[in-house]
């Protein structure tokens, strides 16, 4: 029994995952303290707690960062940007992109699956916040995507199912009739993807194509089409480069500059070194907005650079959901399958779609 | 390792090449916020005191570190490792199955720990760190909370014991206070 408190433990161990820093950084951090030597980081004889070293450990990449900049456009050089231990990682995880898109016939189709939890809320009585179930709700999503964007996509919205209760008077089985599904439920539409223009949220094959893969340029265009949105502009454009690495759709070289673009975004900062998405542990990337009280992350493998998933993480108290919860997380298959399975197709709801004059693609059921 | 001619900026990178990331995760651990900060000063007082570092310097980085962790002023944040099935881009044959299994399993694992460890007075709690996931002998974990070997082994067994008896218990009361439909009682 000993043994198996022993394993338990260490089955729960919060840094059996931790990446840790690499060989370049022990030794850059090393040299940096031996340069400057304890006396001038301000470490007493006592012991007692002293100036915060995290400067130290900031100034840390600035040769990193530096000669990351020679290959970044001269424009970058003088804009703000993430934090330099995030741009550090950032464009590291760019150089690390070992993973090459699989060869695609254009009759082919994507299958890229969605999966994860997100928070799903009762309000039992609108008055009350306090009387606000919030659980977590896990989930499925399959989209079946045309490699040459010539066949409408087909979405299928799998069962969701209840995985733990948040806050709120226990759940019983009433409260979730209506809130969760059993059964699959498949639509697609008329329009293809190439019968609509295209964006971050919705990227078709000639918007992937077309994003310049020059990390200045790509910055530009990021910023010029996220612009008035509804927080601030560093945050719009990391939301929008979120919300297309979700899509499943990015290839590889995109990916890395994309990458490379986040580290010049002023806010963004490494929220955790050892956050797990599914079963995989990596580096995780966010940028608070105060406002809202929840920071969205992505997290990469630092070794590969492959992106591992997206999660939301609740920065304060929300409802009795304690700061530090993550409520949300997100990990994205993407698969080449040559056909969408008949019995998808057969139950699938067409929806009546039309691109209007801005832009947007309005569906009618 | 006495002759301090030999403990020069070669040693101290060997040094913090060999040991930097078990402090880290050390830090990591106990203040997950400050981590880096705990490092960078550990390594810090290494250097400033170079001449004091034992030639096992690991129980001595702890110490130091346990040092800094009091003094860390954020607070603890809980990590809830949440798994669901994993799935990267670009490999084919990785296929997410049913998610909500791993998913409550591995959460209901990784919460009820954290509950024994919170339950259990902050010595015990400390002890069973040392020993399960800094992997320390009896003697290592003395030298670290600077304790006598007897009084080492006598705590880590006691809290061993309460350990045991709480994840006992922990294992039956897990369970959320709900009334589900057979189709979700397997996914509790």
């Amino acid at each position: 029994m000993i043994t198996d408190v022993f394993n338990r433990l260490r089955d729960a161990d919060p840094a059996k995952h931790l990446p840790g820093y690499d060989d370049a950084r022990l030794s850059a951090m090393a040299h940096a303290i031996a340069g400057g030597d304890g006396a001038d980081l301000g470490v007493s004889p006592g012991g007692a707690r002293r100036v915060l070293p995290r400067r130290l450990l900031l100034a840390v990449p600035v040769a990193a960062i530096a000669a990351a900049a020679l290959v970044i456009a001269p424009a970058l050089t003088h804009a703000p940007s993430a934090s330099a231990e995030a741009a550090t990682a950032l464009n590291r995880a760019a150089d690390h992109i070992t993973a090459s898109d699989p060869s695609a016939e254009p009759g082919q189709w994507w299958k890229v699956v969605t999966t994860g939890f997100r928070l799903a809320m009762i309000d039992t009585s609108p008055n009350d916040p306090a009387a606000r179930l919030q659980f977590l709700q896990a989930y499925t999503d399959t989209d079946y995507v045309s490699v040459g964007g010539s066949q409408p996509t087909v979405s299928v919205s799998g069962p969701t199912t209840f995985v733990r209760q948040l806050a709120g008077d226990p759940v019983v089985a009433a409260d979730l009739d209506g809130w969760l599904h059993a059964d699959s439920q498949a639509s697609t539409s008329d329009l293809a993807p190439q019968d609509t223009p295209g964006s971050w949220q919705s990227p078709n094959p000639a918007f992937l194509a077309e994003l310049p893969r020059e990390t200045s340029e790509l910055r530009q265009r990021l910023y010029d089409d996220s612009a008035a949105g509804g927080s601030s502009a560093d945050a719009e454009a990391f939301d929008t480069v979120v919300d297309i690495l979700r899509s499943g759709r990015v290839p590889a070289d995109l990916r890395s500059v994309l990458y490379r673009v986040l580290a010049t975004v002023p806010g963004v900062e490494i929220t955790s070194r050892s956050a797990t998405v599914g079963t995989d542990t990596g580096i995780a990337f966010g940028r608070d907005e105060s406002s809202d009280g929840s920071r969205k992350e992505i997290v990469i493998d630092p070794g590969n650079g492959n992106l591992l998933g997206e999660r939301h993480v609740a920065t304060a108290v929300m409802d009795g959901i304690p700061a530090g919860t993550v409520t949300s997380q997100t990990t994205v298959t993407r698969t080449l399958v040559d056909t969408v399975p008949a019995d998808v197709l057969d139950n699938a709801k067409v929806w009546d779609c039309d691109v209007v004059a801005d832009g947007t693609t309005v569906c009618r059921g | 390792m006495n002759d301090e001619t030999l403990r020069d900026s070669a040693w101290f990178e060997a040094l913090f090449r060999q040991h930097g990331n078990r402090v880290l995760a050390y830090a990591t651990r106990r203040c997950p916020g400050d981590a880096d900060d705990v490092v960078a000063e550990v390594f810090a007082t290494a250097w400033k005191y170079r001449s004091k570092v034992p030639v096992d310097a690991l129980p001595w980085l702890y110490r130091t570190a346990a040092h800094q962790v009091q003094h860390s002023h954020r607070g603890r944040s809980r990590r809830a490792a949440l798994a669901s099935r994993s799935a990267r881009l670009d490999e084919p044959g990785r296929h997410p199955p049913d998610v909500a299994d791993d998913l409550a399993a591995q959460m209901d694992r990784v919460a009820a720990v954290a509950r024994v460890m919170a339950a259990l007075p902050p010595p015990d709690a400390e002890v069973l760190r040392l020993w399960a996931w800094e992997q320390l002998s009896t003697d290592e974990i003395a030298y670290v909370l600077v304790i006598s070997s007897t009084a080492a082994r006598v705590r880590l067994h006691r809290a061993r014991r309460r350990a045991e008896a709480l994840l006992e218990g922990s294992s039956r009361t897990t369970r959320l206070a709900l009334v589900l439909r057979p189709d979700m009682e397997e996914l509790r």
